[in-house]
């Protein structure tokens, strides 16, 4: 189950690392495409461009691992739904698993 | 080019659902040549084989593919009654596309691998859109006259090593 639902973040192209960054962004609450591109500079210490984060946006929306709140003014909030939680600790258990390997071999050099 | 501009060449349904947030994001940023690119390529990108809201009041999402080859002979050969191609002309288009998109990626990483970085960037960046302009004369551009073809991939293709160079300096 888990590895399926990995494959389908993977399965975004050139969209599967900013989706995987906007739901790390969203794994602590609702934010906004402004504060989603903050939140992603601050971890990764690249902003994404605003074409790049609409494009994931839409992508995850359309799957519904993000969703859509009620628009305050003209920024929307989003949030992670259940099935978009699973995506997320799917991809960080494979990311843990590839990390685990390679301290080990870095360990052993 | 303003950021209304911009979105402008998004379609109208991606206009209707997701505008007011993006100049929202936009009207925020200082928007730099490599955002600007950016947006322009998420443009193409949203015509060409993004996610197409069904419903700009709701979060509900219409029909998308992922698959770009796919997406590009469906959306070839509902144009190709307009312009007159056949499904052979929409073949050869979307074979030129995935093979310069292979040979592209190949060439790019093996020039990454050999260390020639700015020569892999040009490559690896350019190989889609130029892919696409490559495909032009087989599709969009299909029975227009040769000389216009010509101005047109040949304009084409210096605006994009334009950009490409213009990318190099900022």
């Amino acid at each position: 189950m888990a590895k399926k639902t990995d494959d389908s973040l993977a399965a975004l192209g050139r969209f599967s690392e900013p989706a995987f960054n906007i739901l790390v962004a969203l794994a602590d609450g609702p934010k906004h495409g402004y504060a989603m591109t903050q939140d992603i500079e601050a971890m990764t210490g690249s902003r994404p461009g605003p074409g790049t984060l609409y494009g994931a946006i839409a992508r995850l929306e359309q799957r519904q691992w993000i969703e859509a709140l009620p628009a305050d003014d003209r920024r929307r909030p989003y949030k992670l739904t259940s099935a978009g939680q699973k995506v997320l600790r799917a991809r960080l258990d494979a990311l843990r698993a590839v990390t685990r390997i390679a301290q080990s071999r870095l360990a052993n050099a | 080019m303003t950021p209304a501009r911009l979105l402008g060449l998004y379609p109208r349904a991606w206009r209707d659902r997701y505008g007011d947030e993006f100049l929202e994001l936009l009207g925020e940023e200082s928007l730099s040549l490599q955002a600007t690119i950016d947006i322009i390529a998420g443009a193409i990108d949203a015509r060409l084989g993004g996610v197409t809201p069904a419903d700009s009041s709701t979060s509900t999402i219409g029909t998308t593919t992922n698959e770009r080859g796919g997406f590009m002979l469906k959306m070839i050969a509902c144009e190709s009654q307009k312009l007159r191609m056949s499904m052979t002309d929409a073949l050869i288009s979307a074979g030129i596309i995935l093979a310069m998109a292979i040979v592209g990626s190949v060439a790019g990483t093996w020039l990454r691998q050999s260390g020639m970085g700015v020569a892999a960037d040009f490559v690896l960046y350019m190989t889609f859109p130029f892919s696409m302009v490559v495909s032009m004369p087989f599709s969009f551009l299909k029975g227009q006259p040769w000389r216009a073809q010509a101005a047109i991939v040949g304009g084409t293709t210096l605006i994009l090593i334009g950009i490409f160079g213009l990318t190099r300096l900022f």
